[in-house]
């Protein structure tokens, strides 16, 4: 904790994105509204804290020792970039689009319609179901290697019908030369 | 005339579909330890060419989802299962499914 500065910018963004989230319990905001006030009259008096003032940073190791304050919810927060562990200046993305999108992005211009529409939406789709289903039920391990072998098995099923497109052609080439 | 083949993997849905009606991909994976996630969209697909099965949309599904493909054995499906379970139990299991 010692190599980690924060401003006083920072810290007043993290009360905010704080008061700002439902999830946050009643105790936790109590003490960071706690730390709030001692904060201000720190930066107020100037003294308390070295290097404290716009602008510049102090080390979070006094805080927890001049305060000792509840794990603030740090790792809660959306962290884009790990540079950043505050976080406050680029939250994440939340919505990712489901899986299976590249896929079927792909999918679409390789395969015949009829392919697409008839093996690989399907085959996606039940993925996408399954891979809610084990979400739903807190399973994020099951729910990644149902996308992998989701992914596999629409790439499989892909390859059979392009192999079988190729006999059929085969064969009909066979029986026309034969007679 | 060419006659109606018939691979273990569509014998063992057009099984399902005779047993239990109308049925979606997912569902059919799971009734049966034969039918794998990869292929069994391929395997309908080419009973559908061939006329074993027919698909239709779900008409009303709940709103969290998009409609499922509901397939059922055709009757020339069900006419081609059934004559090859009969050669089976007249052969004694003597007539393997063709892969």
């Amino acid at each position: 904790m010692a190599d980690l500065k924060i401003t006083p910018e920072e810290i007043n963004e993290i009360f905010s994105l704080v008061a700002r989230d439902p999830d946050v319990d009643a105790e936790t905001k109590k003490t960071l509204e706690k730390l709030g006030a001692w904060l201000k009259a720190a930066i107020r008096n100037g003294d308390h804290l070295p290097g404290i003032g716009p602008g510049k940073h102090f080390e979070a190791g006094v805080l927890t020792r001049e305060f000792p304050v509840r794990a603030i919810p740090v790792k809660e927060f959306p962290v884009e970039n790990r540079a950043d562990p505050v976080g406050v200046t680029k939250p994440a993305r939340r919505v990712r689009p489901p899986p299976g999108h590249v896929l079927l992005t792909i999918t679409e211009f390789l395969f015949r319609r009829a392919t697409f529409e008839q093996v690989i939406v399907p085959a996606v789709e039940d993925m996408r179901l399954e891979h809610c289903d084990a979400l739903v039920q807190g399973r994020a391990r099951k729910a990644r290697w149902i996308h992998v072998r989701g992914v596999a098995g629409v790439i499989l099923a892909g390859f059979l019908v392009a192999l079988g497109d190729v006999l059929e052609g085969l064969r009909k080439a066979y029986r026309a030369v034969t007679g | 005339m060419e006659i109606p083949r018939l691979s273990g993997k569509e014998a063992e849905i057009l099984r399902l579909l005779t047993t239990n009606g109308e049925m979606y991909g997912l569902e059919m994976v799971t009734a049966s330890q034969e039918l794998k996630r990869g292929t069994v969209y391929v395997t309908l697909m080419r009973m559908a060419e061939k006329g074993f099965v027919e698909s239709r949309e779900e008409e009303s599904p709940p709103p969290n989802r998009p409609p499922r493909k509901l397939f059922r054995a055709t009757g020339q499906g069900v006419r081609v299962y059934r004559a090859m379970e009969a050669a089976s139990r007249v052969y004694g299991g003597g007539v393997a499914w063709q892969t």
